[in-house]
């Protein structure tokens, strides 16, 4: 391939560094939330198919796979019974958030799960009133705050992000610590002081600082690690909750 | 037709990783556009795709455009003077990529965990690559008709 003068492409880079940085400041003003919107509304359909589809996948997984035959024949049912299926859901998850021991001046915003990659992200955004720094819930366990939210969509900062950093406490024992997630897969309860009792299989729930709302479920501590001569123990906290098959999920909006 | 062959592969990556798979795809899809292709195509993808991937992640629009232009520009440097289509240069030159990318995410870049992660990462560009090799040559000495 012949060489490219330098003299050419600086000029290209900087103008398109340029044009990034005055999208950036653009966006942080509002300017952008309007083209958002609009593309979001054929974004957001794609995004939900895809990440049901995958869902479904796991789900299946180790079945097998059915008749050809046997589809064809079943597939009207089947497409009804997907929909009565999707409201049963959707119904028991309303009915299981009214029942959870939440204070009855919460009120929820029912949203549903598109895309789980670091963050995990639902089809509610600032349009339907959802504003950053908000918590989800899925019945009164803990889901994450909502870090961003665009038009159409927000993101929620799960609490096994490295970023998450939950004041908790242990519902039996009443031991203070931090809920901090770890790699986005695993989950501890920090900075525990050796005075403080662990046990093993006692619930963590939000101890109701650090703009969190109190007496949230986290999870269950699944084991600890007790050094002597450190100051702090620590719990390795068990998330009662599946993030990959999360379907219904409920925004605090008060 | 042209704008098709190249953005589509690169909005099907985007939309994977923007929904179910937590890696850099499009990164590595810059990459390798950037390494095939002539600094003014690879810098004009480079930004697109950014742009392409803030609006499905719902990330702050260009902050991914911005870090995309810096590594096609990078490449574009290095490529004036060495081959940059070897395996030799490709491979540390994406792991290092990737971990800066996780760095300014706030992640732990620099665990043992991360680094098998993006390690990981890395390699498809080893699958990734020719497909994209493909791409480009169907295109011959043909310039992206972009117009900015």
């Amino acid at each position: 391939m012949e060489k490219e003068k330098t003299g050419r492409i600086l000029p290209l880079f900087l103008f398109l560094l340029l044009l990034c940085l005055f999208l950036v400041l653009a966006e942080n003003f509002g300017a952008i939330k309007p083209i958002q919107g609009a593309v979001e509304k054929v974004t957001v359909p794609v995004k939900i198919s895809i990440y049901r589809i995958w869902q479904g996948g796991l789900g299946d997984a180790g079945q097998g796979q059915k008749r050809e035959e046997l589809e064809r024949q079943v597939r009207e049912s089947s497409v009804l019974a997907v929909k009565l299926k999707l409201l049963e859901e959707e119904n028991q998850a309303l009915r299981r958030q009214l029942e959870a021991p939440l204070p009855p001046t919460m009120k929820f915003l029912p949203a549903k799960t598109i895309g789980l990659t670091r963050y995990l992200t639902i089809d509610k955004g600032e349009e339907d009133g959802v504003r950053e720094g908000t918590m989800v819930v899925s019945e009164n366990i803990l889901l994450g705050k909502i870090i961003s939210v665009t038009p159409k969509t927000a993101q929620i900062l799960l609490p096994t992000d490295p970023d998450s950093k939950i004041p908790s406490r242990t519902l039996k024992t009443g031991a203070k610590g931090l809920a901090i997630g770890e790699f986005g897969t695993k989950l501890s309860l920090a900075k525990v002081l050796q005075a403080e009792v662990l046990e093993v299989g006692d619930l963590v729930v939000t101890s109701g600082e650090g703009g969190y709302v109190r007496d949230l479920l986290i999870g269950k501590i699944a084991k600890i690690e007790k050094i002597p001569v450190e100051p702090f123990q620590k719990g390795e906290i068990a998330p009662l909750l599946d993030y990959q098959r999360l379907v219904n999920v409920f925004v605090i909006t008060n | 037709m042209q704008n098709i062959i190249v953005f589509l592969p690169i909005l099907i990556l985007a939309i994977l990783e923007s929904t179910i798979i937590p890696l850099h795809l499009v990164l590595l899809a810059i990459i390798c556009w950037s390494v095939l292709r002539p600094g003014r195509e690879g810098m004009l993808v480079a930004f697109f795709s950014g742009l392409i991937l803030d609006f499905l992640e719902g990330k702050t629009l260009a902050s991914s455009s911005i870090l995309f232009l810096i590594t096609s520009f990078l490449i574009y440097l290095y490529k004036n003077r060495f081959q940059a289509g070897r395996f030799a240069f490709l491979l540390p030159f994406t792991l290092f990529s990737l971990i800066v990318v996780d760095l300014l995410d706030g992640l732990p870049a620099l665990s043992i965990r991360t680094v098998l992660i993006e390690g990981v990462n890395t390699v498809l560009i080893i699958f990734l690559f020719p497909i994209f090799n493909f791409l480009a040559k169907s295109f011959g000495e043909e310039q992206l008709k972009l117009k900015i």
